[in-house]
C-alpha cells in the first residue's frame, strides 16, 4: 500500500461516515418533533429543565441514562413515585431520605421550581425512547403481579 | 532540546500534574460516598454532584492541557522552528489555568451549567473558547511561517481545530431534553471517539518515529489508515448513545454496526506499535518510555475497544445504559487511552526539558505498574458492580437502593484499589517533577 491509498483512504472513511451522520441528524430533528411531543414542550416544562439544571441534578441522577450514576434515574420518576412522591423528597429529602444509606441534599427550592420540576419529569417520562429504562417498563409485572402471576401457578 | 520555546511545554505538563492528583483525590471522596452514609450535614454543603463535577472538569482541563504542553513541544521538532509567539502560549496557560480554577471554586458554590461535564458557566467557557482560539492561532502561525508540512503536524492541527469547534456544540441552551443530550455527544463522543484520537494517533507516530527510528514515510502512511478507521467508526458510531433518548430506531443499528467496528483502528495501532519496534533502526534508549507506549496501545485497546464493544451492541446496552458498567468502561478507557498517552509524552519530554537524555526508571516502573494493576483491577471492580446493578435492578426490577446495597462490598474494593491507584499516581508525578538521570547506559 502506497502513502497516496492510506491518504484516501483517511479521506474517504471520513467523508463517508460523516455525510451519513449530518444526513441522519437532519432527518432525527425532524422525526424527534414527534417522538419527544415537542408540542407539548411548555414554557413550564422548559423552565423546569433550567430549575433542574440549576442545582445541578444531573450529577447525581441520571436521566434518559446519562450523568451521575449515585441516584436513581428520573426518566420515568413521575410513573415511578407520582408527583407528589417528587415534590415530597425535592421538598424535604432529609427526611425523604432519613433512613436511606444516600442523602440528597436540601437545596431549599422554591414551590415555584418544584411544580416546573414536576412538569419537566411529566414530559420527560412521555418521551418515546425504546421503553428504556427496562426496570419501569410497562412491559415488566409489577411486584405485586408477580406475586399475583407465582400465586396462581 | 533543540529549540528553547519547547521550554513552555514544561509548565503545561507540571500544571497537567498537579490537577491529575486533585482529580483522583476528587474520585476517592467520590468513591467514599458510596461506600459510606455521608451525614445530611455534610451533603449540604458539598453534594456527591459538587465533586463530580469537580472530578470530571479537572479530567478534562488536565487532559487539555497535556494535549496544549504536548503540541508545543512536539510542532517545533516538526516544524523545525521556534514557537511562533512563546508569549501567547504564556497567555493562553494563565487564561485557561485562570479560568479552569474559578470554574472549580464556583462548582463548590454552586455556579454550574447543570449539565454533565460540561457544568463551566457560560462567561467562562467563552474564556475557554478564546484560549483554544489563541492557541490555535499560536500552533497555525508557527506551522505557516515554516513551511515544512508533515502528515503528523497535519493531523495534530486537524485534531485540535476539531476538538476546538466541537466544544461550541455544548455552550447553547437546548429547551429540548433530547436534542440537549443529542448535541451534549457530540462534544463528549466525538471528543473521544474522534478529535482526541486524531491527537492521539499523531503523537503516537511521533514518538515511535522519535524512539525506533523507523522511516517518516511508513510511519505517516499507517496513520493515515489508522485516522481514516477512526474517523469512520467514530464519527456515525456516536449513534450508539442515541438507541434510548428519543431519537428514530435506526440508530440502533447505524450505532451497533458503527461500534462493532470501532476496535478496529485501536487494533491496527497496537500492531502498528510493535511493528515500529520490531523494525526499529535506532536503539530506544529509555526502555520505560517504549513501556508506556506499548502499555497504551494494549489498555487503549482493552479499555476503549473491548469493553467500549461489550455494551454498546443495543440488545445488551438496554440492560447496561447508565450502569456502572460505565463507570468501568469510562475509567478503563480514559486512563488506558488518554492518561497513559499524556504520561507517555510526559516521560518523553520532561526528562529531556531537564537535559537528561537516559532517565533512571526505577520509580518511574514502580509508580507506572502500580496505577496500570490498580486501575485494571478498579475497572474489574466496577464492572462487577455494573453487572450485579444491571440484573439486580435492570433484569429483575428491585428498587434502586435495595440494588446498590448488594454492590457496596465491590465499591468498597474499589475504594481501597483507588488509594493504591493515587499512590501511583504521586511517585509518577514525584518522579517527573524531579527525574533522575541513569547511572548507566541502559538498552
Amino acid at each position: 500500500m502506497t502513502k497516496k491509498i492510506a491518504f484516501w483512504i483517511f479521506l474517504l472513511g471520513t467523508l463517508s461516515s460523516a455525510v451519513l451522520f449530518l444526513g441522519l441528524t437532519v432527518d432525527t430533528h425532524r422525526q424527534v418533533a414527534s417522538l419527544s411531543h415537542a408540542d407539548k414542550l411548555s414554557e413550564n416544562v422548559v423552565a423546569g429543565k433550567r430549575a433542574f439544571e440549576k442545582y445541578n441534578c444531573n450529577d447525581c441522577h441520571t436521566i434518559l441514562g446519562f450523568g451521575g450514576y449515585y441516584a436513581p434515574d428520573l426518566t420515568k420518576v413521575v410513573q415511578r413515585v407520582g408527583e407528589d412522591g417528587v415534590r415530597y423528597r425535592v421538598r424535604h429529602p432529609e427526611e425523604a431520605f432519613a433512613k436511606s444509606a444516600r442523602k440528597m441534599p436540601q437545596q431549599h427550592v422554591s414551590e415555584v421550581e418544584i411544580e416546573n420540576l414536576v412538569a419537566f419529569f411529566n414530559w420527560v417520562g412521555e418521551i418515546d425512547n425504546g421503553d428504556w429504562p427496562p426496570q419501569d417498563s410497562k412491559k415488566r409485572l409489577s411486584r405485586s403481579e408477580q406475586r399475583l402471576s407465582l400465586g396462581a401457578a | 532540546m533543540v529549540y528553547k520555546s519547547q521550554k513552555i511545554a514544561n509548565w503545561y505538563f507540571t500544571i497537567a500534574l498537579f490537577l491529575f492528583v486533585l482529580q483522583v483525590v476528587m474520585g476517592l471522596w467520590l468513591i467514599s460516598n458510596y461506600v459510606f452514609t455521608i451525614p445530611q450535614e455534610i451533603v449540604n454543603v458539598f453534594p456527591f454532584a459538587t465533586a463530580r463535577a469537580m472530578h470530571t472538569n479537572l479530567l478534562v482541563l488536565w487532559m487539555l492541557l497535556a494535549f496544549m504542553g504536548g503540541t508545543y513541544f512536539i510542532v517545533p521538532m516538526e516544524t523545525e522552528s521556534e514557537i511562533w509567539s512563546p508569549n501567547l502560549a504564556w497567555f493562553q496557560l494563565i487564561a485557561l489555568v485562570v479560568t479552569g480554577v474559578v470554574a472549580l471554586i464556583g462548582f463548590a458554590f454552586g455556579w454550574t451549567k447543570g449539565r454533565p461535564l460540561l457544568e463551566i458557566p457560560p462567561p467562562l467557557n467563552y474564556m475557554v473558547v478564546v484560549g483554544a482560539l489563541v492557541f490555535l492561532f499560536n500552533v497555525g502561525m508557527t506551522m505557516f511561517k515554516a513551511r515544512r508540512w508533515t502528515v503528523i503536524q497535519g493531523t495534530l492541527l486537524g485534531g485540535l481545530v476539531f476538538l476546538a469547534l466541537l466544544y461550541l456544540a455544548g455552550i447553547p441552551f437546548y429547551r429540548n431534553e433530547v436534542i440537549d443530550w443529542y448535541y451534549w455527544w457530540w462534544v463528549i463522543h466525538l471528543w473521544v471517539e474522534g478529535a482526541w484520537e486524531l491527537v492521539t494517533g499523531a503523537i503516537m507516530a511521533f514518538i515511535l518515529m522519535r524512539l525506533t527510528g523507523v522511516d517518516r514515510q511508513v510511519v505517516e502512511k499507517w496513520l493515515y489508515v489508522e485516522i481514516g478507521l477512526f474517523m469512520f467508526t467514530g464519527i456515525a458510531g456516536t449513534g450508539h448513545h442515541y438507541y434510548w433518548i428519543g431519537a428514530p430506531k435506526y440508530w440502533l443499528w447505524v450505532g451497533g454496526v458503527f461500534s462493532a467496528l470501532e476496535p478496529l483502528p485501536i487494533l491496527l495501532m497496537v500492531i502498528d506499535t510493535m511493528n515500529h519496534v520490531r523494525h526499529r533502526h535506532a536503539k530506544i534508549i529509555n526502555p520505560h518510555t517504549w513501556t508506556i507506549a506499548v502499555g497504551c496501545a494494549v489498555f487503549h485497546m482493552i479499555g476503549a475497544g473491548v469493553w467500549g464493544f461489550a455494551h454498546t451492541l443495543p440488545q445488551i446496552n438496554y440492560y447496561t445504559h447508565g450502569s456502572q458498567v460505565t463507570v468501568s468502561h469510562g475509567h478503563l478507557a480514559f486512563f488506558g487511552a488518554y492518561a497513559l498517552l499524556n504520561l507517555l509524552v510526559f516521560y518523553f519530554a520532561m526528562p529531556r526539558l531537564r537535559g537528561i537524555e537516559i532517565y533512571q526508571p526505577t520509580r518511574a516502573k514502580l509508580g507506572f505498574w502500580t496505577m496500570c494493576s490498580a486501575m485494571m483491577l478498579m475497572g474489574l471492580t466496577f464492572g462487577i458492580a455494573g453487572v450485579l446493578q444491571s440484573y439486580l435492578e435492570r433484569v429483575l426490577g428491585m428498587g434502586y437502593m435495595t440494588a446498590q446495597s448488594y454492590m457496596r462490598l465491590w465499591m468498597g474494593v474499589t475504594l481501597v484499589l483507588g488509594v493504591f491507584f493515587l499512590g501511583g499516581v504521586l511517585i509518577t508525578v514525584f518522579d517527573l517533577l524531579s527525574p533522575k538521570a541513569a547511572t548507566e547506559r541502559l538498552d
